[in-house]
């Protein structure tokens, strides 16, 4: 278990932190989520995916959660105008991995960025991104895969 | 199965971003055994979004890892074991109390026995299904791996026989022989490989367009001006190169005529397809 958290970690905390907005709340919920995921070790099956997703998820569903008790839900999935890298990354004076990633990323399209945050780190549905976004459902889902695909180029060249 | 259509549906990254429903993340599990370029593209999506998500990474406070890692432990006492009685007890329990009604001392006992039986058969439970589920797991991996192994084998056997293909086809003693389309303003086109020493006639059946099922294409041979016959075309034949049954030495020209199905042993003329001078 300090294998995983020593490992992944920060990379949750981030995302957690990403999520809620609040430091104590995100500490709540990396605990929370930890309990968790020690309990639910034994559902975990490597057949069906990388141990980061299955991390994730639970992490993930964990914040979301906690919001939805305190009654934020609407408060973070409100404005797209700050939902951004740049935004996060200012706000991180202690990142702990890989500005190299960082770097790499920031590469990535403006739009594309946004797009994969949503669906990958906010948990948001296609259909929830096309309502929030005010575009068609098959538009949301092209333009992710154009997304993954630049992601893809981006790590292609950079990694 | 179009397998690149599948990749490029994104269906993998709804499945690595958790996004995918229940239904497609068996259908995923399923083909992921099946095609090894599933499998590498679903693994390539997974390590892209986990390095997209290494860049929203923020340092942990450091108490918070001690805390965290405390109330872990005290969780941890409640071993798997435990935790499986759990959900055991409250079936088992009320029968116990509506049956049994002895004195207190006596009570006590029969609760530790029912207790220890309760132990000892959530025990089993979870053994046997843990065992159930480790030699499902083997089971579906062996599958997989024998259905990979006879994959790689098939596709070995494709490989050597295109490669073979494809060294005939550079041999200098080959000749190609355009056919084209009979037809003013035709496009049918089909290029025959001869091999003047061997006398082999090797063609790509599907370069022709489909014909009714009661027809089918007839190959000749035309030497100063008689035509022989070469055989015919077989219908729905996916194989890259087709080798004529008759073998042939000299030609002035190849050419290709719609027959019955079974062929003719004259050439209908007014059946020609496509034609080429060698």
């Amino acid at each position: 278990m300090e294998l995983l958290y020593d490992h992944y970690g920060d990379n949750l905390y981030g995302i957690v932190n990403r999520i809620t907005k609040d430091e104590a709340l995100a500490q709540d919920v990396i605990q929370d989520a930890f309990i968790k995921i020690w309990k639910q070790s034994a559902l975990y099956d490597s057949s069906k995916g990388r141990l980061f997703t299955w991390l994730l998820t639970i992490v993930r569903n964990q914040a979301l959660d906690a919001l939805r008790k305190i009654k934020r839900k609407n408060e973070i999935r409100g404005t797209a105008a700050d939902v951004s890298l740049s935004v996060i990354s200012a706000g991180n004076e202690n990142l702990s991995v890989d500005h190299d990633v960082k770097t790499v990323l920031g590469s990535l399209d403006s739009h594309h960025r946004e797009l994969l945050e949503h669906s990958y780190i906010l948990g948001f549905s296609h259909p929830e991104i096309a309502e929030k976004f005010d575009i068609p459902l098959g538009t949301v889902k092209t333009r992710i895969r154009s997304a993954m695909q630049e992601l893809r180029a981006v790590f292609g060249n950079g990694h | 199965m179009d397998i690149k259509g599948y990749i490029a549906s994104g269906i993998l990254q709804d499945y690595a971003a958790g996004l995918a429903s229940d239904q497609e993340q068996r259908e995923v599990q399923c083909l992921r055994k099946i095609y090894p370029e599933i499998a590498t593209a679903l693994a390539q999506a997974e390590a892209d979004l986990e390095a997209f998500a290494g860049s929203y990474a923020k340092k942990i406070p450091p108490d918070l890892r001690s805390k965290v890692l405390a109330e872990v432990q005290k969780h941890s006492q409640e071993s798997p074991l435990k935790l499986a009685t759990e959900s055991v007890k409250p079936a088992v329990a009320p029968a116990l109390i509506i049956s049994n009604q002895p004195p207190a001392s006596s009570q006590t006992l029969v609760w530790f026995l029912a207790a220890a039986s309760i132990v000892g058969i959530a025990f089993g439970v979870w053994q046997y299904t843990e065992n159930a589920e480790n030699k499902t797991q083997i089971a579906e991996l062996n599958e997989s791996n024998s259905g990979a192994a006879d994959r790689l084998i098939a596709l070995e056997d494709e490989n050597s026989a295109l490669e073979a293909e494809v060294n005939d086809a550079f041999k200098p003693d080959i000749r190609k022989v355009v056919l084209q389309s009979a037809k003013e303003g035709g496009t049918e086109q089909l290029a025959v490989l001869w091999n003047t020493t061997t006398g082999e006639v090797k063609y790509n059946p599907s370069a022709l367009p489909a014909l009714p099922s009661d027809k089918q294409y007839q190959l000749w041979v035309l030497k100063d001006g008689v035509p022989s016959d070469m055989g015919v075309v077989p219908k729905d034949s996916n194989a890259a190169a087709f080798s004529s049954p008759v073998r042939v030495m000299a030609g002035d020209a190849f050419a290709i005529t719609v027959e019955p199905l079974g062929g003719k042993p004259t050439p209908s003329l007014d059946q020609l397809v496509v034609i080429g001078n060698v």
